[in-house]
């Protein structure tokens, strides 16, 4: 239970700061699941910087294989994407 | 402040440039064509790729040795610096995206110059509006057809591989293609006035028939992230780029203002020269620091890097042509001669403003970013 806890707190940490990223990028109020590049709300270089963010604060590294657009088009998938390479358990209901 | 090791890694920089290429700018620029011995020293110095990784054979510079290296070769010529940048854009693509098998087959071939790279990207109606783009990459069985006209390639004159970039099913797709394929038609573009040596060309790719194993990175990516990515590496290049032009255009008019007398007395000594003098010195210094502040936070794989590159080669590029404007001023008619230094500098710096993102893409850009985040971004 408390390593359950343990993790479900670093899923939560990380889900803060992509959002924080995320919000500040796009200066607009979004929801974790609104695919952010289908909304057009983001420009040219969202994409390289996404990836910089993600490599920098999470120690990890993104290559081609990662290329997945589910991977990496709203919060909630960015957040996933980072758990897995973490081997961090991730459930968005929660 | 400066690490001695900096210091020393510019001097060698320096020293290769003033030898190698410096003796050859000039006549590189009145041809329209680098003088094939700045190529080969460049080869042979390892500059080609200098940034690579040792293990695929490059010198492993760190980004802020990798910008002296950048500004000290635009010091001595910018269609050299050109040179640089278009092929380690590429190099810079493959690297961070490239498949494994793509990586172990070209990086070290960059590294050692047998291959030769340039960036195809812009087409006649897709310039700061990439998505525009017409040139198409289709499936046709297990293959990829590539067809569609690309302009402004630095080096396409002679380039023996590109990164191109074309629409798929997917999206904007970038490939790599053999100058040896089949279907590629050059024009060279020798109107240009700007880093006339850097044999620029229009490429045609007619039914270039490609296997999918050379598409860089996935489909639907080339954009968004493998064009990012090799362009942010030719920002980072041409803001050094810029720095260099800067240097020269300083070293120029301070030899020029010591010997050359009116008024029975050193221009030195005039205090409109001396006003010229300190806002190139400013300028340079403060364009260099900030290119060495971008390659101290790309060391560190900062997510900020990628803008505050942006920022520098913005300010670089912007100085250099302020510096080199000043270089032709100080100079008077001699300033316009085509036979002296200052007008191809001013000529070369206008090209900074332009490539890798125009200022006013630039501005856009920033402008995005630091209303939305603040500054320090």
């Amino acid at each position: 239970m408390e390593v359950d806890q343990k993790v479900m707190c670093e899923a939560h940490a990380i889900l803060s700061a992509v959002r924080a990223y995320v919000g500040a990028k796009i200066a607009r109020p979004i929801s974790d699941h609104e695919n952010y590049f289908e909304s057009g709300f983001v420009k040219s270089l969202f994409g390289i910087q996404l990836i910089s963010f993600i490599e920098g604060r999470f120690d990890t590294v993104i290559s081609d294989d990662d290329l997945v657009a589910s991977n990496f088009n709203s919060i909630e998938h960015v957040v996933a994407f980072i758990c897995r390479k973490k081997d961090i358990q991730f459930d968005p209901a929660v | 402040l400066i690490p001695q090791s900096e210091d020393a890694a510019r001097g060698a920089f320096a020293r290769f440039a003033n030898e190698a290429i410096s003796p050859y700018a000039a006549a590189s620029d009145a041809a329209g064509a680098i003088r094939p011995e700045c190529i080969e020293a460049i080869r042979s110095a390892g500059y080609l790729g200098a940034f690579l990784p040792r293990d695929v054979g490059g010198l492993g510079l760190d980004a802020v040795s990798y910008g002296l290296l950048t500004c000290e070769m635009a010091r001595a010529c910018s269609s050299c610096r050109t040179l640089m940048t278009v092929h380690d854009m590429v190099g810079s693509a493959i690297l961070r995206w490239g498949s494994r098998e793509l990586r172990s087959e070209i990086l070290p071939q960059l590294a050692t110059g047998s291959l030769i790279a340039a960036f195809a990207l812009s087409e006649a109606d897709a310039g700061s509006d990439a998505a525009a783009m017409r040139a198409t990459i289709r499936r046709q069985g297990e293959d990829l057809i590539l067809d569609g006209v690309k302009s402004w390639v630095s080096y396409g004159q002679t380039a023996n591989l590109f990164l191109v970039f074309g629409r798929s099913e997917e999206g904007i797709t970038a490939v790599l293609v053999s100058g040896e394929q089949p279907g590629i038609t050059r024009r060279a573009v020798t109107e240009m006035v700007g880093t006339r040596a850097a044999m620029m060309a229009d490429v045609r790719f007619e039914a270039c028939r490609l296997s999918p194993h050379s598409i860089v990175g996935k489909p639907g990516f080339g954009l968004t992230h493998i064009a990012q990515t090799a362009l942010d590496h030719g920002r980072y290049s041409v803001g050094w780029g810029a720095v260099g032009i800067i240097d020269a255009a300083f070293a120029a008019c301070t030899a020029f203002v010591r010997e050359r007398c009116q008024f029975g007395t050193p221009l030195v000594t005039q205090p409109q020269i001396r006003v010229h003098l300190t806002r190139m010195a400013a300028l340079a210094r403060a364009s260099r620091l900030m290119c060495r502040e971008a390659g101290l936070l790309r060391q560190a794989r900062a997510p900020e890097a990628i803008i505050e590159t942006m920022l520098a080669k913005y300010f670089a590029a912007k100085s250099a042509v302020s510096a080199a404007n000043a270089a032709v001023q100080i100079h008077g008619a001699r300033g316009l001669l085509r036979s002296g230094k200052p007008e191809r500098l001013l000529r070369d710096a206008k090209v900074t403003e332009i490539i890798e993102g125009t200022a006013e893409m630039l501005e856009l850009l920033i402008g995005e970013q630091v209303s939305s985040l603040g500054y320090p971004i």
